[in-house]
């Protein structure tokens, strides 16, 4: 966004052409607001992150990266309550969706709902079979089992 | 509008026919172009019977080829059944073989005529001739044929008959079944016979020949080309998916899922079509499910979600209907998997769009753009509207004004519409989702659906009950409960009306009984008595709800102990809401608080309704055991006994069984059949599920061994009971067991030691108060010491004091001392000023902290020891000291009310106890300050039923009784009640009533106008030792004045006593 209002301001200086901004444009890289917005509050920055938030277009990841970063700030359980509101909605974004449904896993493990952690794993099995997500979720069910076993050695 | 109504219609009836046709160019290989029939007017029929009747056979075929290249199918036919007459006297191989040909394409004419009861005509025809050199082909028309008739009829013999068909299909007969005997190899066309020939010149024969080769379309190809009999290939892998998919279908139509599973198997793993591989396992999920063999359906569904099927219309509608079924089956993993596949109309739509351009475009047909819109009566529909750049129109049927529309585009131009036409199920998925996130344990998910639901449809009924729904998550298993506590009283304050509020009012409901808020639960009251009434349709649910609400509330006054409110909740609710869903259990539950509350007779008849109104209710068999305990408490014993033995005998794997066999030893044990009661017991620990259905019974078969003076049998069962309850054991209570066994052998110092170590081994313990009831026989025992033998116990105790360093078995063990030396008062008072809290005081020793408060008329921590009983010890005995002081902390604060609150939990706790008169007599004087004379008169009247009132509590009551009577002015009953006091109960409270007593009956003597009666009665007050020192006696003193006094005073010096009696005779009165 401040990278395309920067460029939009030379422009109508006319300090660069059309033709120029053009090339330009070509020569940096994409601008990628979801990645830009996960970057910035792993960075602890979270005033940026929500600027990049803003110009998420797909809801999905939007959610993602909202609950990513309220999560960051530490509240576990707001964070769930974002991120659950991903699967209100009717995508067909299963890249944005998996990574919403691995984020409930682990924010169910961090809230000590081991059961309910492998009951949300189980059901990415199902769904995202033959993913990185099918992957990622069979190593969860792995630990979970584990931190449920040595909850109840205790 | 209207213009895209008719276009519709238009397009539906045209979509349909050319899906029929669509099917056939798959099934059959046949022309994909084929023209479109045209009518046929009725001159040219007639013409046409002219025609054939001059023609030669021969020259029949060869005009019906023509005829079928014009597209006029039932133009075509006269004349292949006029071949088909003509020739039928013709038996020979090659004639036979063509009038095969013959039957074969007039079942696919009729076809095209979308006459398939004529097809299939055609095809038994063929079926029931030789040679069968197109057996395959024919099986396979007739199959698909009869699939399509019986959809179409709905009769079930057609899809037998496709099953069977299909079967037949995959059978090779051998060739000697399906040729005739005399059938020879084929012949070159020169060497025909006339009889080969069928009809035609060998001219002509050729010319059909070389013109079939380069005939496009097979239908004319195989008219035309009647060269030598050649038997069909094999059925290629599309054939035999195409076969499968149809038997698979049949199987389904008629219910065998478990012979459709082989067929959908086949085409999952065969068919190189992804839509209908995807369709074949959706279907075979559908059968999997209607088998309830659930985890083989799930693991189907997982591969279903791998594919792009549910993109596929077909496959997107069945995913709805098994999915619901998965849900209903609670097999929430692959039922959910499912319904999150379910696509929105809208993306739908949308995906089938760009599909059927691809088509367009292919076929050189302008792109279209689908608009749902909504029509006149507000249902939806689709208009395929042309993408702007092409027409400038935004309506009319694409295809209906394009010569040939390629038969996919047709098909999913109908099922869009079939989508299309369905009512709006998005929010009815969402909703189930949410359900479905709930069953399958994903909280948090469920709870952000429903409230999605709910958000998007406020006011709706599905936005309600998703929001009630999304509350009994927040509740269960998230424990929100702030949160729902604080979204629901923000509802219920602002709706009153509907199913919705009721349902907010369970939800909260159900919210404070997870907390055990049951206070609390009394806040839903006001809320439920102000909501309005419900609109008809609303009723039953409304009702339902509301009814809930009462239940919880009636339930929490039982779990509150508040017996009479729980009675009359549950009466209420079987008056106000009969036939309701939790009408059993408020039968149960109304009988079972009658029993509480020792209304056995209706209590009894309450468990007898049960079992006649819900002969398989849950609580049948409690109904009949608490039956037996109604019996037992109405001293109804033998019908008490065989009850408990019925109980036994019915539900012998119940976890009551064990409390019965409890109750009948008990029963026996009363009877003096005391080995039956030993049995009984013994049962009754053999069969125990809990620990108090493990140790109830054990004392009790100590109490008969007791009388039985058993003290190995003693010794025994209680080791038995350690062993087997270990540290859940009342070992403090089988501690006092062993030393009390030790004392009736006469070993009283042993038994004192081995009470002693108990305590100082458990008394460290504030939860183990079977501690305090050594603690109480030690008391007992050290009464009847000898000096030296009770200075060694106290000697004892002493060093034990000096050696505890925990602060609770410290207190206890100066418990025990003050209570051998009677010293409990003084003990309780140090320990008031000693300790600044009492969180390591046992409930004895708050119990003598209360005592000593009372003595001391110090009601300051009142408060502080009531709350830590009723926070720690709420069930200990000795909580009532505490009740009784905070109680007259109360009324002699003048807070009457809080101070009747506190007698009324006394009372719903210990009822008639012994020591629990004061709460009574507290009542009616509270009535009293409150001006209610005659509830007074009952409450106080009240205690002189109780026998074991009899005493101080008596003395205290007729005192008030007279009182009262001398309020109402009625001086002769309240002569009566005073009278009665001072010379029954002169001996109790140290004489104070009985001397306020003397003094009221002299003042009613005096107001009924008898002086000199008066004057004799304060003349007997000074007589009676019991009285005549008490500050009271001043009174008469100075009334009867120095002289008399002295005399008094001299002749009781002297040893005088008298026996004044003051009479009044009822006459006098007057």
């Amino acid at each position: 966004m401040t990278r395309m209002l920067i460029l939009s301001l030379l422009m109508i200086c006319g300090t660069v052409s059309a033709q120029e901004s053009a090339v330009s444009a070509d020569l940096l890289p994409e601008y990628d607001p979801f990645a830009e917005a996960l970057t910035a509050i792993d960075a602890g920055k979270y005033e940026l992150a929500t600027e990049h938030i803003e110009e998420i277009e797909d809801p999905v990841a939007k959610i993602y990266a909202q609950s990513d970063m309220i999560h960051a700030k530490g509240d576990v359980k707001a964070a769930m309550e974002e991120v659950c509101k991903a699967l209100a909605l009717d995508s067909s974004n299963q890249q944005s969706l998996g990574k919403c449904e691995i984020l409930i896993v682990n924010l169910y493990i961090e809230l000590g709902m081991l059961t309910e952690a492998d009951n949300a794993a189980r059901q990415i099995v199902l769904l995202y079979g033959d993913t990185e997500f099918e992957n990622e979720a069979n190593a969860l069910r792995s630990k979970i089992a584990t931190m449920k076993k040595a909850t109840e050695s205790k | 509008m209207q213009c895209k109504l008719m276009m519709r219609r238009g397009l539906a009836h045209k979509a349909a026919f050319i899906a029929s046709a669509a099917f056939l160019f798959g099934v059959t290989g046949l022309a994909k172009d084929a023209p479109r029939p045209v009518a046929v007017k009725v001159d040219l029929e007639a013409a046409r019977a002219d025609q054939i009747a001059n023609l030669s056979a021969g020259a029949l075929l060869t005009e019906s080829a023509k005829i079928l290249q014009t597209g006029d199918y039932s133009g075509a036919l006269p004349f292949l059944d006029a071949y088909l007459e003509r020739m039928a006297p013709e038996d020979n191989a090659r004639a036979s073989n063509l009038k095969q040909e013959v039957r074969l394409k007039i079942g696919r004419v009729k076809i095209y005529m979308n006459d398939r009861v004529g097809a299939l005509e055609a095809f038994d025809e063929y079926m029931a001739n030789k040679p069968q050199y197109r057996r395959r082909e024919v099986l396979k028309l007739k199959a698909i044929n009869l699939f399509k008739v019986g959809k179409d009829t709905g009769q079930d013999q057609y899809f037998e008959d496709c099953i069977a068909t299909v079967t037949n299909a995959f059978y090779n007969p051998p060739l000697s079944e399906l040729v005739l005997e005399d059938e020879k190899k084929d012949v070159s066309i020169d060497e025909m016979t006339k009889e080969q020939l069928g009809g035609l010149s060998k001219r002509q024969v050729k010319r059909n020949a070389e013109y079939a080769k380069g005939a496009k379309k097979d239908i004319l190809k195989d008219v035309v080309a009647v060269s030598g009999p050649e038997m069909d290939a094999e059925y290629s892998v599309e054939d035999r998916v195409l076969l499968n998919i149809t038997k698979a279908e049949a199987c389904s139509e008629l219910e065998r899922w478990n012979d459709s599973i082989e067929p959908y198997r086949y085409v999952i793993d065969n068919s190189e079509d992804s839509a209908r591989t995807g369709y074949a396992t959706m279907k075979l999920v559908n059968s999997l499910v209607s088998l309830k063999r659930y985890d083989e359906a799930g693991d189907f569904v997982s591969e279903l979600a791998k594919t792009d099927a549910r993109y596929n219309i077909r496959v997107n509608l069945s995913i709805m209907k098994v999915a619901a079924a998965l849900q209903e089956a609670e097999e929430y993993d692959s039922a959910l998997a499912l319904f999150r596949m379910i696509l929105p109309r809208r993306d739908l739509i949308l995906h089938q769009e760009g599909r059927m351009n691809e088509i367009r475009v292919d076929a050189g047909m302008p792109e279209i753009a689908v608009e749902v819109v909504t029509n006149s009566v507000g249902g939806y529909e689709a208009v395929f509207g042309h993408k702007s750049g092409y027409l400038d129109v935004s309506m009319g049927n694409s295809s209906f004004e394009t010569p040939e529309v390629p038969p996919e585009l047709a098909e999913l131009e109908a099922a869009v519409n079939q989508v299309v036409a369905l009512p709006p199920y998005e929010e009815d998925v969402h909703y189930r989702l949410g359900q479905l996130y709930a069953g399958a344990g994903r909280p948090w998910e469920a709870f952000s659906v429903l409230n999605s639901v709910y958000e998007k449809d406020v006011y709706g009924s599905l936005g309600q009950q998703a929001f009630f729904e999304s509350l009994q998550v927040l509740v269960d298993p998230l424990e929100e409960y702030d949160r729902v506590e604080k979204v629901a009283y923000e509802y219920l304050d602002t709706y009153k009306s509907g199913l919705a509020p009721r349902q907010v009012a369970v939800a909260l409901g159900s919210c404070y009984m997870k907390q055990s808020k049951y206070k609390e639960m009394k806040k839903l009251l006001p809320y439920i008595n102000s909501f309005e009434p419900v609109e008809a349709n609303d009723v039953r649910t409304a009702l339902q709800y509301e009814c809930e609400v009462h239940y919880l509330l009636a339930i929490s006054d039982m779990l509150l102990l508040n017996y009479q409110a729980a009675e009359a909740g549950f009466a209420k609710l079987l008056k106000n809401y009969p036939g309701s869903h939790q009408e059993g259990n408020a039968t149960y539950w109304h009988a079972l608080s009658l029993l509480f509350l020792q209304q056995y007779e209706d209590a009894f008849a309450g468990f007898e309704t049960y079992p006649v109104k819900f002969p398989k209710g849950r609580w049948d068999a409690q109904c009949s055991f608490r039956g037996g305990i109604c019996l037992f408490s109405m001293e109804k014993y033998d019908e008490a006994l065989a009850r408990f033995t019925y109980v036994m005998t019915t539900w012998p794997d119940r976890n009551l069984y064990s409390d019965a066999a409890s109750l009948r030893g008990d029963l026996y044990g009363y009877q003096g059949e005391l080995e039956k009661a030993i049995l009984d017991y013994r049962e009754a620990i053999r069969t125990a599920d809990t620990l108090q259905q493990g140790t109830y019974p054990v004392f009790q078969m100590l109490a008969v061994f007791e009388r039985q003076s058993q003290h190995d049998e003693i010794y025994k069962a209680i080791d038995e009971y350690e062993a087997r309850w270990a540290e859940k054991a009342d070992v403090a209570k089988a501690a006092y067991w062993r030393g009390k066994t030790k004392m009736d052998q006469g070993l009283v110092e042993e038994g004192l030691e081995a009470y002693l170590s108990a305590v100082v081994k458990h008394g460290g313990n504030i939860k183990q108060d079977g501690v305090d009831l050594i603690i109480n026989e030690m008391v007992n025992v050290s009464r009847g010491l000898e000096d030296d033998e009770s200075a060694r116990l106290n000697s004892s105790i002493q060093k034990s004091i000096k050696e505890a360093s925990n602060p609770t078995l410290k207190l206890r063990l100066r418990c025990l001392i003050a209570q051998i030396d009677k010293k409990e008062v003084e003990l309780g008072a140090a320990l008031l000023a000693e300790l600044d809290n009492f969180d390591q005081a046992p409930p004895p020793v708050l119990s003598m902290i209360c005592k000593a408060s009372f003595a001391a008329e110090d009601f300051s921590r009142s408060e502080e020891l009531l709350n830590i009983f009723k926070t720690k010890f709420d069930d200990s005995e000795y909580m009532q000291a505490a009740y009784k002081l905070r109680a007259t902390a109360l009324f002699n604060a003048e807070s009457y009310e809080e101070a009747m609150v506190i007698v009324k939990e006394t009372q719903d706790l210990y009822g008639y106890a012994y020591d629990a008169a004061w709460a009574q007599l507290m009542k009616g004087k509270i009535e009293l300050k409150n001006g209610s004379l005659l509830s007074a008169r009952e409450t106080f009247r009240t205690v002189l039923d109780i026998r074991d009132w009899r005493g101080e509590s008596f003395a205290e009551a007729l005192y008030y009784l007279g009182h009262i009577e001398e309020q109402r002015e009625d001086f002769q009953m309240a002569f009566k009640w005073y009278q009665r006091d001072y010379v029954q109960y002169k001996g109790y409270a140290d004489g104070y009533w009985a001397a306020e007593c003397y003094l009221a009956s002299a003042r009613c003597l005096e107001k009924m106008g008898f002086a000199d009666k008066q004057r004799d009665t304060y003349r007997a007050m000074l007589f009676d030792k019991y009285v005549n020192k008490l500050p009271q006696a001043k009174a008469a003193r100075n009334a009867l004045g120095g002289t008399v006094v002295s005399e008094i005073d001299t002749l009781l010096a002297s040893g005088v006593t008298t026996n004044i009696t003051v009479t009044i005779k009822a006459e006098e009165a007057q």
